[in-house]
């Protein structure tokens, strides 16, 4: 603990600096006026005696400065100097500071909108509980409905409720429709229809996520128990805002899809969108109207509808090889034990051949991430690309305005500056630079993200993609903008303290 | 009169030890002392004895108050902290041992 009062010192020191420099003065004058004293009883004439005790005393600058520095804020000091130097160095020569902040602010406003989407895409975590314990069955690349025997992509109602029951690793298993159902729905009360995408989702789906509703309730198990009976809905928060704009009464409203009448039971909270990224659905129904809803699929009841994801939540120290394991054991069972399945010789070898792969979900499934993850990475070696050449540009800019400089910078070179010092300084104006370049890129960014959203999302409406800035992403452009200012900064640093006093 | 530089490492345990004799002194007390009890020999450079006291001031061996000297005048006093005791004790134990050591190297022939 003893290294924790002595940094509370320190701070103390830090946030004190006027008293510790008026009481080191005071100390010191002290001193030299008793030492004058001493000197004088010794005989010496006043004028003499003050000599004598300068003499001796040294340099006074000197012991205030290493006073200083024993409380070890040098650093911080010099580079509060260095950054107030380095912001009226760039205010000195506006044209130059303009012409690179626009390059920086390009360079790295490209590379931070890449990544923002790069992010979205196929970073960002789901906004759900614990995203890391959500697995998968199969990989999530299909939807549709079919009917072929043991294939590991989609799964049938009944097939998702064995598995639910019979299952040891999972604390939790959901149902999803592979597709969503775009319906011409009405609000009732409403005279015209409205588009309105439709997920239907077992009634685990949300205790599954871990997503509470922020009114209302959501599904439950029960919900979808049987055939044709749950007329219910449990609409996103952006549709509630669009549609209903925010009316806390919209639990009395019910819904019209297709000929049922639906009661909408509550609203999800507004960061979630579901597990598919880049697709927000407007409302989610229990799997049990999978008939109502048009176009009306059905196949609920159905051994060999294979339309489903299936998706669990592991238990707490269960891996997912062990699930896997367990999966695999239940997957061929199940089949088996469908009193309709086909099994013709051809069938019982697939099933011998098949395994069923579980993928952490953490991220979601997403199409987007098929279709733009490769473009999206060339992107970001041409955006690195492009702020690479701007950091040769700047540093060309810096190299010129350092030989117009170096006049000052070998007067204080002579004077006893440190060459190390001075590249400090050098890089430190580099960094302020870099700085408020990145802090323009950043702003660019949040505009050129929404623009290229919308630019790759051809349709009317931009593809519900969350490109906000979050931590990964300004980490990201802090560290881009860091090594940013040593790439531009570090040659002309180093050109600007080699010192040549005579002309060779 | 010739005046000898003080050891390199030893600042502190003079410092240490006449401000424990003391009790309580400011820094022009603190180099005269150590002057006087030297018989003039051992002089305490100002521009290593402030910085030498603001770094035990960080390092807590002693705490610092403003009084009043006998002249009337502001001045800052240090004192001792229990710390500084026990850093006394290391620096006197350490310092024995060295001397001890090249005692024994210079008087062996």
């Amino acid at each position: 603990m003893a290294w924790l009062t002595e940094l509370g010192r320190r701070f103390w020191m830090l946030t004190h600096r006027q008293q510790f420099d008026a009481d080191l003065e005071e100390e010191v004058r002290l001193h030299l006026e008793l030492r004058e004293q001493e000197q004088m009883q010794a005989g010496l004439a006043p004028k003499e005696a003050r000599q004598a005790v300068s003499r001796r005393f040294g340099n006074a600058t000197l012991l205030k400065e290493k006073s200083h520095m024993a409380w070890g804020w040098e650093w911080l000091e010099s580079f509060v100097q260095d950054t107030g130097y380095g912001s009226r160095a760039m205010l000195r020569s506006p044209a130059l500071t303009i012409v690179a902040l626009l390059s920086l602010a390009l360079g790295i406003g490209a590379n931070t909108a890449i990544f923002g989407l790069l992010n979205a895409v196929m970073l960002r975590a789901l906004p759900v509980k614990d995203p890391a314990q959500l697995v998968l069955l199969g990989k999530g690349m299909s939807s549709g409905i079919t009917d072929d025997f043991a294939r590991t992509q989609l799964y049938s109602y009944p097939f998702y409720r064995q598995m639910q029951r019979e299952n040891q690793v999972f604390s939790d298993t959901a149902a999803i429709f592979s597709m969503t159902n775009g319906v011409h729905g009405f609000v009732v009360g409403r005279t015209e229809s409205e588009p309105m995408n439709v997920q239907l989702v077992s009634g685990t789906y949300f205790d599954t996520l871990g997503v509470r509703a922020v009114l209302g309730r959501t599904l439950n198990d029960g919900g979808d128990n049987s055939e044709g009976d749950h007329p219910v809905a449990v609409i996103s928060y952006a549709w509630w805002k669009r549609s209903f704009t925010r009316d806390p009464n919209v639990m009395n409203r019910t819904l019209k899809l297709g000929a049922t009448i639906y009661n909408i039971v509550g609203v999800a909270p507004p960061e979630f969108f579901g597990t598919k990224v880049g697709e927000a659905p407007d409302m989610r129904v229990p799997l049990s109207m999978i008939k109502e809803v048009p176009p009306n699929f059905g196949g609920y009841k159905d051994n060999f509808s294979e339309s489903l994801l299936i998706m669990g939540r592991l238990k707490p120290g269960v891996s997912i090889v062990e699930a896997a394991a367990n999966v695999n054991v239940l997957f061929r069972q199940i089949l088996l034990g469908f009193p309709d399945a086909k099994l013709s010789q051809e069938n019982l070898q697939r099933l011998d051949k098949t395994k069923v792969p579980l993928m952490p979900m953490a991220t979601g499934l997403s199409s987007l991430r098929r279709q733009f993850s490769e473009p999206l990475q060339i992107l970001m070696g041409v955006v690195a690309l492009v702020l690479l050449i701007a950091c040769a540009n700047i540093a060309n800019l810096l190299l010129a305005r350092s030989t117009a400089r170096a006049r000052e910078l070998a007067v204080r070179q002579v004077l006893g500056a440190r060459s190390t010092r001075i590249i400090r300084q050098l890089l430190t104006e580099s960094l302020v630079l870099a700085l408020a370049g990145g802090a323009l890129g950043v702003a660019l960014a949040s505009v050129a993200n929404r623009v290229l959203l919308r630019m790759v999302s051809g349709g009317l409406d931009p593809i519900p993609l969350n490109v906000s800035i979050d931590s990964r992403l300004l980490l990201f452009t802090v560290a881009v903008t860091v090594a940013t200012a040593l790439i531009f900064g570090t040659v002309p640093a180093f050109r600007a303290t080699r010192l040549q006093l005579t002309d060779t | 009169m010739r005046r000898d530089e003080i050891p390199p490492g030893t600042l502190y345990l003079l410092i240490l030890k006449t401000l424990a004799r003391a009790g309580e002194m400011h820094g022009y007390e603190i180099a005269d002392s150590i002057q006087r009890i030297s018989d003039e020999v051992l002089q305490v450079e100002e521009g290593s004895l402030y910085p030498a006291l603001q770094r035990m001031l960080i390092k807590g061996w002693v705490k610092a108050r403003w009084g009043i000297t006998a002249g009337n005048r502001r001045a800052r006093y240090y004192q001792l902290t229990a710390a500084g005791r026990k850093q006394l004790e290391t620096e006197l134990s350490q310092f024995e041992r060295v001397i001890g050591a090249i005692t024994r190297v210079i008087q062996t022939t």
